[in-house]
C-alpha cells in the first residue's frame, strides 16, 4: 500500500508511534496537532487519507469534516472514543468515511485504512461488482452469489446489499442505509431493521449471530468481508 | 328554597283549615292541637325562624280569625282567655324549639360534611411525594368554598418559583413573599387570596387563590383556613422530603467517590505496574531477553491496556448512571441483535467457550435503550459468566418473550453465587470472595443492573437455577412494541 496520510492529534504519543508504524508499510505521513495546521497541511498537500481525532484544542473535529472534505478527496477516518456514538454518526453524517475506536490496535487501524483506499479507487474505477471470498455482487445486473449459489434479492434488499458492498470493510450509517432503500432518511428505523433481518436470512450461516452483516450498535451497520485484491 | 317555602305555606294553610274546620264543630282542643302541630312540622322542616314565624302567623290567626269573637282580638272572659294564651305560648314555644334543634342538627351535619370533605382532602395530600403532586392534589378538590383557582409557588435558592409551570400570579405571589420577608403588614388583593407558607416561621412559599365575589362570607373562613393549613404542612413535608433526598445523593456519590478512590489505586496501578515492568525490561534487557519472554512480556503490555481499558469505560458509565441517561440517547433497538454482535465477541475472546443459543421464544426484541449501553449491559453479563462459570466453560443464552418483556438468560454452570453474596453482587465495587484474586473490579454488574434499570427493566440472579447448580443471570426488558411483520414490508 501506499499513500500519503495526513494525522490530525493534539497527542503527541499518538503521532509519534504511528508514523514509523505506517511509515514500514509504504506510507507517508504528515502530522497535525491542531484543526488550522490540519487545515494548512491538507491545503498544501495532496492527502490520500485523513485520520482525524475529534478533540482538537482548537475546534471540534466534526467541524472541520466538510472543509477537509473541500479540500481533499481522500477519505477521512475518525479517530474516536467509545461512549460518543452519537458524536461518531455526526461525523459521519457529515462526511467522513468511517472511525476507529480509542484506544486500538494496529492490525485494526491498518484494515481500516485499507477498506478506506480501496473503496476511494473502486469508486474512481466506476466498480460494477463486489468481489470477496464468498460473496459476489453484480450492481448491473442485480446477481448475487452466496459460495457459487445465486440468491433472489428483492430490489429493496439489493440497493441496501449494494450501499453496503460499495462501503465493504466501513461502517453505514442507518441514515444512509434509509436514503439508499427509502430515499428518505426519516423513515422509521425499524424497516431497516426488519431488511436487514432478511438479508442476513439470505446471507448469513446463523442470522442471530452475524458475521458478514454487522451490526455497530448506536452508528450503523458494517459489511465484515472485504473484496479480494483485483 | 321557592318549593320549601311554598311546602311550609301548603302545612300552614291546612293546618288552618283544619283548625278552621274543627272549631265549627266545636272542637277547640282538637283545633289548638292541629295547629300547634303544624307549626312543630313546619319548625322542624325549616328551622327555627321558620317556626317562629309560622308560630307567630298561627298565634294571629287563631286568636283573631278563629277564636270567638271572630275578627277581634277581644273576648274575653278568663275562661277564653286562659287556652287561648296557653296556645300562643305553646306554638311559640315549639315553633322556636324545634326550628333551633333542627337548625343543630342540619349544622352539625354540615360540619360532619366538611370534616370528611376535609379529611379526603387531608388524605389525598398525605399521599403526595413531590411539591407538583401537592398543587395537582389541591386543585383536584377545587371549587372548594371561596376557593377557585390556585397556584403554587415556593422558594428555591430565594427565586419564587411555580409548581406545576405555575406563572400567571407569579407578582402577586412575589409581593406577599417579600411583604412577609420583610415583616411588613400582608398584601391586599382585590381578586386574589394570598396565603404565605410558612416553615418554623420562615417564609417558604406562597399559595396564590382566587376566590368569586359572591361566594365571599357566605361561608365561614374557618373551612378554607384549614385548606390553607393543610397546604402549608403538605408542602413543608415535601420541601423537607427533596431536602432528604439531594443529602441522599450527595451521601450516595461521597461514598461513591470514596470507592472509585480506593479503586483507582489498585485497579489503575496494578495494570500500570505491569506495563511498565514489561516496557522498562524490553527497553534495557531487551539484548539479552529470550525471544518468548519478550513476546510475553508484550501479551501481558496489550492484555494489561485492555483491562485498563475496560476499567476507564466502566468508570465513565458509572458516572452516566449517577447523574442519569437523558432521553435523547435513548432509542428503539433490537435487544437480540445486540446480543447476537456481544456473543459474537464474547466467542472471539474466548475460544474455547462453548455458548449455546435458544431464541426461538424470543418473538418481539424491540427494546427502548442505549443501544451501546446495551452491548454493554450484554457484554459485562457474559462475560462475568465466561470468568467465573466454571471449568467446562459452558454457557446457555435463551431469549424469550414473558408478557410484555424479553427476558434473557444467562446460564452457566459453575461454583454459583451464594446466597449471601447474591444480595450484593450488584453493588458496585463488591468482589466475592472468589472474585477477588481475579482482575474484575467490581463494576461490572452494578453497570450492568444500572443500565437495566435505566432501561425500564431488571436483573436477577439465580444461583442455583433450576438447570442445576450455577448461576442464571435473568435480565428482563420491557418489550417497546411488537416489529413490523414480514407481510408489512
Amino acid at each position: 500500500m501506499s499513500g500519503h496520510i495526513l494525522i490530525i492529534d493534539d497527542e503527541i504519543a499518538i503521532g509519534r508511534t504511528l508514523k514509523p508504524v505506517l511509515e514500514s508499510q509504504g506510507y507517508s505521513v504528515d502530522i497535525a496537532y491542531t484543526a488550522t495546521e490540519g487545515l494548512a497541511k491538507a491545503k498544501s498537500v495532496r492527502v490520500d487519507v485523513t485520520l482525524l481525532d475529534l478533540g482538537l484544542p482548537d475546534a471540534d473535529g466534526v467541524d472541520i469534516i466538510a472543509k477537509l472534505r473541500s479540500l481533499n478527496e481522500g477519505p477521512i477516518l475518525v479517530l474516536s472514543a467509545r461512549h460518543q456514538e452519537g458524536e461518531k454518526v455526526r461525523a459521519l453524517d457529515e462526511g467522513a468515511d468511517d472511525y476507529i475506536n480509542k484506544p486500538f490496535g494496529v492490525e485494526e487501524l491498518l484494515a481500516r485504512l485499507r477498506a478506506a483506499i480501496r473503496r476511494k479507487s473502486s469508486v474512481n474505477q466506476g466498480g460494477d461488482e463486489f468481489r470477496s471470498a464468498d460473496l459476489y455482487v453484480n450492481y448491473s445486473t442485480r446477481q448475487v452469489k452466496l459460495m457459487d449459489h445465486e440468491l433472489k434479492f428483492s430490489p429493496k434488499e439489493f440497493s441496501l446489499l449494494e450501499e453496503l458492498c460499495r462501503h465493504a470493510g466501513q461502517v453505514v450509517t442507518q441514515r444512509r442505509l434509509l436514503l439508499a432503500g427509502w430515499n428518505d432518511p426519516n423513515i422509521d428505523g425499524q424497516y431497516l431493521r426488519s431488511y436487514i433481518a432478511l438479508i442476513r436470512q439470505k446471507l448469513e450461516e446463523d442470522p442471530s449471530e452475524p458475521t458478514l452483516l454487522l451490526t455497530e450498535p448506536g452508528v450503523g451497520y458494517r459489511l465484515g468481508c472485504v473484496p479480494l485484491q483485483a | 328554597m321557592l318549593t320549601n317555602a311554598a311546602i311550609d305555606l301548603a302545612i300552614f294553610l291546612g293546618a288552618t283549615a283544619a283548625t278552621y274546620t274543627s272549631q265549627i264543630f266545636d272542637r277547640p282542643i282538637t283545633a289548638a292541637l292541629i295547629y300547634l302541630a303544624g307549626v312543630t312540622i313546619i319548625g322542624a322542616r325549616s328551622g327555627m325562624i321558620s317556626g317562629v314565624v309560622a308560630a307567630l302567623a298561627a298565634t294571629v290567626i287563631y286568636s283573631y280569625v278563629l277564636t270567638e269573637p271572630i275578627y277581634q282580638f277581644s273576648s274575653y272572659s278568663l275562661d277564653d282567655l286562659v287556652p287561648l294564651v296557653a296556645f300562643n305560648v305553646s306554638a311559640i314555644l315549639s315553633g322556636f324549639l324545634v326550628g333551633r334543634l333542627n337548625d343543630r342538627a342540619f349544622a352539625a351535619g354540615a360540619a360532619e360534611q366538611r370534616n370528611a370533605f376535609l379529611l379526603r382532602v387531608s388524605n389525598d395530600l398525605q399521599k403526595t411525594l413531590s411539591l407538583e403532586d401537592v398543587s395537582r392534589a389541591a386543585r383536584r378538590w377545587l371549587p372548594f368554598r371561596q376557593i377557585v383557582e390556585l397556584e403554587l409557588y415556593i422558594v428555591r435558592s430565594d427565586e419564587l418559583v411555580g409548581i406545576g409551570g405555575a406563572s400567571k400570579w407569579h407578582d402577586a405571589a412575589q409581593a406577599a413573599y417579600l411583604a412577609a420577608v420583610n415583616h411588613a403588614p400582608p398584601v391586599q388583593h382585590s381578586e386574589l387570596a394570598m396565603l404565605v407558607l410558612r416553615s418554623a416561621d420562615k417564609p417558604i412559599g406562597v399559595a396564590v387563590f382566587t376566590r368569586t365575589a359572591d361566594l365571599i362570607d357566605v361561608l365561614p373562613q374557618a373551612d378554607s383556613d384549614a385548606f390553607a393549613n393543610l397546604l402549608n404542612i403538605t408542602t413543608e413535608r415535601c420541601l423537607l422530603m427533596e431536602k432528604l433526598a439531594e443529602a441522599e445523593i450527595i451521601q450516595k456519590s461521597e461514598v461513591l467517590k470514596t470507592a472509585i478512590l480506593s479503586s483507582v489505586s489498585h485497579d489503575l496501578r496494578t495494570p500500570l505496574t505491569a506495563i511498565e515492568a514489561s516496557a522498562t525490561s524490553m527497553l534495557y534487557l531487551g539484548e539479552t531477553l529470550k525471544g518468548e519472554d519478550k513476546t510475553a512480556m508484550l501479551e501481558t503490555i496489550l492484555e494489561q491496556c485492555e483491562r485498563l481499558n475496560r476499567y476507564t469505560s466502566n468508570i465513565l458509565y458509572m458516572g452516566q448512571l449517577q447523574y442519569g441517561i437523558p432521553e435523547e440517547q435513548i432509542e428503539e433497538v433490537d435487544a437480540v441483535d445486540i446480543l447476537g454482535a456481544v456473543i459474537l465477541s464474547v466467542r472471539k475472546l474466548f475460544p474455547s467457550l462453548t455458548i449455546q443459543k435458544d431464541f426461538s421464544a424470543a418473538t418481539a426484541t424491540n427494546v427502548r435503550a442505549n443501544p451501546v449501553m446495551l452491548e454493554q449491559l450484554f457484554f459485562n453479563i457474559i462475560e462475568n459468566a465466561a470468568k467465573y462459570g466454571g471449568p467446562e466453560k459452558d454457557i446457555l443464552i435463551e431469549a424469550k418473550l414473558v408478557g410484555a418483556s424479553i427476558e434473557i438468560a444467562i446460564v452457566d454452570w459453575g461454583p454459583g453465587i451464594s446466597l449471601e453474596d447474591q444480595e450484593r453482587v450488584f453493588d458496585k465495587f463488591y468482589r466475592t470472595a472468589q472474585t477477588k484474586r481475579s482482575e474484575g473490579n467490581g463494576l461490572g454488574l452494578g453497570i450492568a443492573k444500572g443500565f437495566a434499570e435505566a432501561f425500564g427493566g431488571t436483573i436477577k440472579v439465580v444461583s442455583p437455577h433450576t438447570r442445576g447448580a450455577g448461576t442464571e443471570m435473568l435480565i428482563s426488558l420491557p418489550i417497546s412494541r411488537n416489529g413490523i411483520r414480514a407481510n408489512e414490508l
